[in-house]
């Protein structure tokens, strides 16, 4: 077998693993269920929250990574290298531990000042905690690699034609990246939206209020309703699939826009 | 060429400003120490090979990169002086700089690149159709060829009125007949422009043709006296190297059979 058809078949290899994970669920579906299940309120409710989270959490966290990203992509400064290793921790710390050290963190003297005023525990706004800590390391690792792409000399050009470094990058670094960062915000919402360990941990699993589409999943199998379950993930699935079909199409352009 | 399209341009304050360059920085492999000065309506080369510090000269007279130790100053006023702790911005100093590689916003039209700094639309209009990209106002750069994209660029540069202009070997990616045709325009309009022009460039022959003036990089290193004799001899060297070698001779036969067949195709 020539190297060439090893490696398909290992791509191949990996595609049928999903493709059956995801056809196995059929084998549980029941079509009256599935809208039962769909159009009950307490999945329409876990559905909003945990879009609407994600949206909120997506606009957060580019918020801020698109500055961070650009400053650790084109400036040296001392503690660069650390703040670049910590961007890795929610990829390196398990979710479940990292919501514990959030936990740890609101029980220090600073951390219950912020649980006094925000009252993050088990409620929507530990939600939005929960997964900002974890996605915004992610998005400005992934918005970093869109600016580390984009031509230093298209900076330099713009600072000759009078800009300043603020709209140097609003007005020529941003929009050239602009379908990159796009990407990467979808699949940071993408992983707000299916964050599940530090949630639970933060803002527990309160039916009708803290009830994200990941933590219902898993309530749904901890009372061995399989059935439930699979309409569960169908759905999460369909949100993902579309989302990374959006992805897809968005991929087809480059990055930045360059010549 | 119509004159009065620069008329606006003149500047009283700046009557005779010199541009006066003195910078000393360590590089990896020499130490770049050079001196000198460009007049206004001057269109001064640095010739060189290849990684003798040219490029480096005038991204420090931009603001681009930091020298070791400098004095710049475009008439009375202060760019850079490292003794004083000086150095404002590249976007306070009001250069127009056309960098080596194609390098326009790819996202913006032609029009829209021009025009990007310019403080007069209708001098964007000119300007687009002196160098003749006024039809591909609404292209984008990716979808022109690298003549135009040069020609923007050049027209970028000119348009947000430049008091110092700065060209990175603009024509070295160009085909020889693009590379003949703005080396003519760029000439022709050194002297309507007013303002001190440097010109990086590794072709002796492009020198000779364009400049007022010459100043050979080796090494980082700048002699003014042998300015003249260099040009002198650098002529001599064009024109045995045209006779002599074939590559030479022959891309000269090719750039003028290419004129002259396209003033053929021009002539009604």
């Amino acid at each position: 077998m020539s190297f060439r058809r090893l490696a398909i078949a290992f791509s191949v290899s990996i595609c049928i693993i999903y493709a059956g994970l995801i056809v196995s669920l059929f084998y549980f579906f029941q079509g009256p269920l599935f809208f039962s299940v769909l159009f009950s309120a307490r999945t329409l409710y876990s559905l909003g929250l945990s879009v609407v989270t994600a949206t909120v959490v997506t606009v957060c966290s580019v918020f801020f990574a698109l500055p961070s990203a650009y400053a650790l992509s084109r400036y040296s400064y001392f503690g660069k290298q650390v703040i670049d290793t910590l961007l890795e921790l929610p990829m390196i710390v398990s979710p479940v531990a990292l919501g514990a050290m959030i936990l740890i963190f609101l029980n220090t003297p600073p951390g219950q000042l912020i649980q006094d005023s925000a009252h993050l525990i088990f409620t929507i706004y530990g939600i939005l905690a929960a997964q900002f800590i974890t996605t915004v390391g992610v998005a400005t690792r992934l918005i970093k690699a869109v600016f580390d792409e984009i031509p230093r000399r298209y900076e330099e050009l713009a600072w000759t034609l009078g800009q300043s470094d603020a709209s140097t990058f609003f007005k020529v670094v941003v929009p050239m990246g602009k379908h990159g960062i796009m990407m990467s915000s979808i699949l940071t919402w993408a992983k707000a939206l299916g964050e599940f360990g530090a949630t639970l941990t933060v803002a527990g699993s309160m039916a009708f209020k803290t009830e994200t589409v990941p933590i219902a999943i898993y309530m749904r199998l901890s009372s061995a309703d399989i059935e439930g379950t699979s309409v569960l993930v169908l759905i999460l699935i369909s949100i993902g699939l579309g989302v990374l079909f959006g992805v897809r199409l968005l991929a087809s352009e480059k990055t930045y826009m360059g010549t | 060429m119509k004159k009065h399209i620069w008329e606006h341009k003149k500047k009283p304050a700046e009557a005779g400003a010199i541009l006066y360059t003195r910078i000393r920085k360590q590089l990896k492999r020499f130490t770049l120490n050079v001196a000198f000065s460009c007049e206004k309506g001057q269109l001064l080369a640095l010739v060189g090979p290849s990684g003798a510090g040219k490029s480096t000269i005038i991204r420090i007279i931009a603001g681009l990169e930091q020298p070791d130790d400098a004095r710049i100053t475009l008439a009375e006023e202060v760019w850079v002086d490292t003794s004083a702790r000086i150095s404002i911005p590249t976007r306070e100093r009001g250069v127009g700089y056309v960098f080596q590689e194609f390098t326009q916003f790819p996202n913006l039209s032609v029009y829209n690149n021009v025009a990007f700094a310019a403080r007069n639309k209708k001098y964007v209009e000119e300007l687009l159709r002196m160098f003749d990209i006024h039809h591909l106002r609404n292209s984008r750069p990716g979808d022109i060829s690298g003549g135009e994209q040069q020609r923007c660029a050049i027209c970028q540069a000119l348009a947000r009125e430049p008091r110092v202009l700065l060209m990175d070997e603009p024509f070295s990616a160009l085909d020889a007949l693009n590379r003949r045709k703005l080396r003519a325009l760029m000439k022709s309009i050194k002297r309507e422009l007013k303002i001190p022009i440097i010109h990086v460039t590794h072709d002796i022959r492009e020198a000779v043709f364009m400049a007022d003036d010459m100043l050979p990089v080796v090494q980082g290193h700048a002699e003014p006296k042998w300015t003249l004799q260099f040009m002198l001899s650098a002529r001599e060297f064009d024109r045995s190297m045209c006779k002599d070698t074939p590559a030479g001779g022959m891309e000269e036969e090719h750039e003028d059979r290419a004129l002259s067949i396209e003033k053929k195709e021009g002539t009604p």
